[in-house]
């Protein structure tokens, strides 16, 4: 019969294989244990603006048909830092077309979206373009859910020219704040609908 | 229904150039040191000038330092803030000499500005909130609050204080624009926009409050309940600065392309009558604005040829 971690620790505990030095039960230790192993560090925070807008629509489809510029989906699950779902996040998305463009009159490319009750979310969008302000593509992200502290980032790309394909070692060219924002796009779909598939997992600090 | 008139061709009149700088590196930012007759740049690579106006002469250059985020002049021409990118301000005086160094934050310093006595420094903290200091006690007066986010910074520094330094406004990310007393106790809020406001102006009699931002569009707000007095005509372009001219009826604002970030407008407006035209600074970077000695309008363009060009206002 396997072995829990509480009676893993117990036993290493009395055969002196395992020590505490500040006196602890095994079970105390044992929850210490289990607490840091789901625990996931903060999503590096990034720049909010300059082109954020309030109030965008709930819809997860950004691309309209017919919308040039490359496909892209991006799925994702909203945790805290403990490694907790958080279900109902509210996750704030914007980002420009694929000429690098904001839309500042309406809510092209904008999306206000609820995480479910797995705290996962999803939306398809075109691959953001340049700007001259701006090294790299990205998307933007405010992420607020009752109890945690807002999050806001940004999603980068590793297909993004700027890292000449090897973002660890040209990551300094881009302006990304971490390496840990510039996620791994895969192209998915046969070649006449194809599409750029990207994760981005979020996680907030608790208040 | 408001009619605008738009003069296409510049009026020599409206403004003219006082003099041209050459600096060493370019400046990025200018600090005007109220009626003293004097005004400090920061360049970009982190050295601090101090310069006599209407000259342009160079009373004092200090070397340049790692992580120079920011710089502001005391209305008196006194003091210098240095903001840093590892969160601190360090107070100098004119000279350079160290005072005091105020830890701030663990973030960057994206602006710094005093209010217009001298007795309040106002500190715009790279994606937090703005702080209000002290700095001749070297204490936090109040850490200002948002709903998220931080104080905009975009072009200005997002903030400004009333000409009498009883108020303090705030342009933040969180799309709202807030006004404070000098102990930092909220007094209103405007939160009816959109899209965040990036510039800021209290004007000269210090009742209303001149925002600009990404709606492209400059609002006018009575100070005191924050309700919208005025709205002047929509531009193609977000405003990045906004300035009240010490004639009480004419703003200036500053527009930037929001597809290329590379192509400058500088509108002249007439409050009263709404007019509008084109300043003929288009294309230079506009990096400081203050009100110097005789009310005298003072505008700083970066060139990019490492100079420095200071416009002045007619009364």
């Amino acid at each position: 019969m396997p072995l829990n971690r509480r009676d893993l620790l117990a036993k290493c505990m009395a055969l002196g294989v395992v020590t505490s030095t500040a006196n602890l039960l095994p079970s105390v230790l044992a929850e210490a244990w289990e607490q840091k192993e789901t625990m996931r560090p903060l999503t590096p925070p990034d720049q909010l603006g300059p082109f954020y807008k309030r109030r965008a629509p709930g819809s997860n489809v950004l691309r309209a048909p017919g919308d040039p510029g490359m496909p892209l989906v991006v799925t994702g699950q909203v945790f805290n830092t403990r490694g907790e779902k958080i279900p109902g996040a509210a996750i704030e998305i914007w980002q420009t077309d694929h000429l690098g463009i904001y839309d500042l009159d309406g809510y092209r490319y904008r999306a206000k979206l609820a995480a479910s009750a797995e705290g996962k979310y999803d939306f398809s969008s075109v691959m953001p373009g340049h700007y001259p302000a701006r090294a790299c593509q990205h998307v933007h992200y405010l992420v607020t859910a009752p109890g945690h502290k807002p999050l806001i980032t940004q999603l980068y790309f590793a297909t993004d020219p700027v890292f000449d394909g090897d973002p660890d070692k040209n990551f300094k060219h881009g302006d990304s704040p971490s390496r840990e924002l510039i996620r791994p796009v895969l192209l998915v779909g046969d070649p006449k609908d194809i599409h750029a598939a990207v994760q981005f997992e979020l996680v907030m600090g608790v208040l | 229904m408001l009619i605008v008139a738009i003069t296409t061709c510049a009026n020599a009149q409206d403004i003219r150039k006082l003099v041209t700088i050459t600096t060493s590196a370019r400046v990025r930012a200018v600090s005007v040191c109220g009626s003293s007759g004097l005004a400090a740049g920061l360049a970009r690579h982190g050295s601090v000038y101090v310069w006599r106006l209407p000259s342009g002469e160079l009373l004092n250059s200090q070397p340049a330092q790692e992580g120079v985020s920011a710089l502001a002049c005391s209305p008196d021409g006194k003091w210098l803030a240095v903001g840093k990118s590892d969160g601190s301000v360090v107070v100098a005086d004119i000279t350079g000499k160290v005072i005091r160094t105020l830890a701030v934050t663990n973030l960057g310093i994206g602006h710094l500005a005093f209010s217009p006595d001298g007795s309040l420094l106002a500190v715009n903290v790279e994606d937090a909130p703005a702080q209000l200091w002290n700095p001749a006690q070297g204490t936090l007066v109040a850490a200002l609050k948002t709903d998220f986010s931080g104080t905009t910074g975009m072009g200005g520094s997002g903030m400004a204080f009333s000409p009498d330094s009883s108020l303090l406004a705030t342009a933040d990310g969180d799309t709202s624009v807030r006004v404070y007393d000098r102990n930092g106790k909220l007094k209103t809020t405007y939160s009816d926009l959109l899209v965040e406001p990036f510039a800021i102006s209290f004007t000269p009699d210090g009742k209303q409050v001149v925002i600009g931002g990404a709606d492209c569009m400059l609002t006018i707000l009575d100070a005191s309940d924050a309700h919208v007095m005025r709205r002047l005509a929509k531009q193609p372009d977000p405003i990045f600065e906004v300035a009240a001219l010490p004639d009480g009826v004419s703003l200036v604002s500053l527009h930037i392309d929001a597809a290329s970030f590379t192509k400058f407008t500088t509108l002249l407006w007439n409050v009263q009558s709404g007019e509008r035209r084109k300043v003929p600074i288009d294309g230079a970077h506009l990096v400081g604005y203050g009100v110097t000695a005789g009310r005298k309008a003072v505008v700083f363009t970066a060139d990019s040829d490492s100079s420095l060009t200071v416009w002045v206002f007619p009364n």
